[in-house]
């Protein structure tokens, strides 16, 4: 991709001379990654969760908390780079837990 | 296979309560358009009758002569709507998992691989099910699980 169609501060760069090295880096990764950053942080925490418990209202909960955080972050533009799918992504797991935990509890 | 296929429908209904709940839970959910957007309740109900018909709903005839005559017109047309929507429902209880699916990957798969698979009833996961349910019908109707088991 030729450097000047990238939108401004993708590199990171100008948070790196502030002296803000996590942003830095998260910029950095999410650049790198397309936008998808958030989405497979989503995906690994739910994993280990999943992995750690094994509850999945506990999933579903934790879930939404880190939904509504990355997108109330979205709405004031944190992010640079965003995908917009990744929110369409992260809404399609957790709609599959709360299916899940309402058919073990309705159906089953 | 009957099992599975009540399985399925169960998951089917949680899936549209699921929905609702999760748009009302996390409010920037029905901010974003495409997600919300595209589980309007009612949005196009009536797409699915006029597409296959293929021209608008009109009443039969010509001039109204009395209004009697528009009075069953209109009964006409409310009975074909409610018809209509009664199937509509029938086929999103029977069908929403894959629909559910369908809109949630429209976004992602390249137009025709979307077709393919999820083109209303004759997409590949819709035949799928097709096959699950009569195969369910068939056993619950005999007594016989025809998958042998």
């Amino acid at each position: 991709m030729v450097m000047e169609y990238l939108p401004v501060n993708t590199t990171g760069w100008t948070e790196l001379m502030r002296g803000d090295i996590i942003t830095a880096s998260f910029i950095m990764f999410d650049s790198a990654l397309l936008g998808w950053t958030i989405a497979i942080l989503f995906f690994v925490h739910q994993l280990i969760l999943y992995m750690k418990a094994r509850n999945l209202t506990l999933n579903f909960i934790m879930g939404s908390f880190f939904v509504s955080m990355y997108l109330s972050a979205k709405a004031i533009s944190l992010f640079p780079v965003i995908q917009p799918l990744a929110s369409n992504v992260m809404f399609l797991l957790l709609v599959l837990e709360l299916a899940s935990i309402l058919f073990y509890a309705f159906w089953r | 296979m009957a099992k599975i296929a009540f399985a399925i429908l169960g998951m089917s209904l949680m899936l549209n309560f699921a929905t609702g709940l999760l748009l009302g839970l996390v409010p920037e959910f029905q901010a974003d358009v495409t997600i919300s957007g595209a589980y309007t309740y009612d949005e196009g109900y009536s797409n699915s009758f006029v597409n296959g018909l293929e021209q608008e709903v009109k009443p039969s005839g010509g001039a109204v002569e009395d209004k009697g005559s528009a009075l069953w017109r209109v009964l006409d047309m409310i009975n074909i709507g409610f018809i209509s929507k009664i199937f509509q429902y029938v086929l999103n209880y029977l069908y929403g998992f894959v629909k559910f699916i369908g809109i949630m990957l429209s976004g992602l798969l390249a137009p025709d691989m979307w077709r393919m698979l999820f083109s209303s009833g004759t997409g590949i996961f819709y035949i799928i099910m097709h096959i699950v349910y009569i195969t369910a019908g068939i056993s619950v109707w005999t007594g016989r699980d025809l998958s042998g088991r």
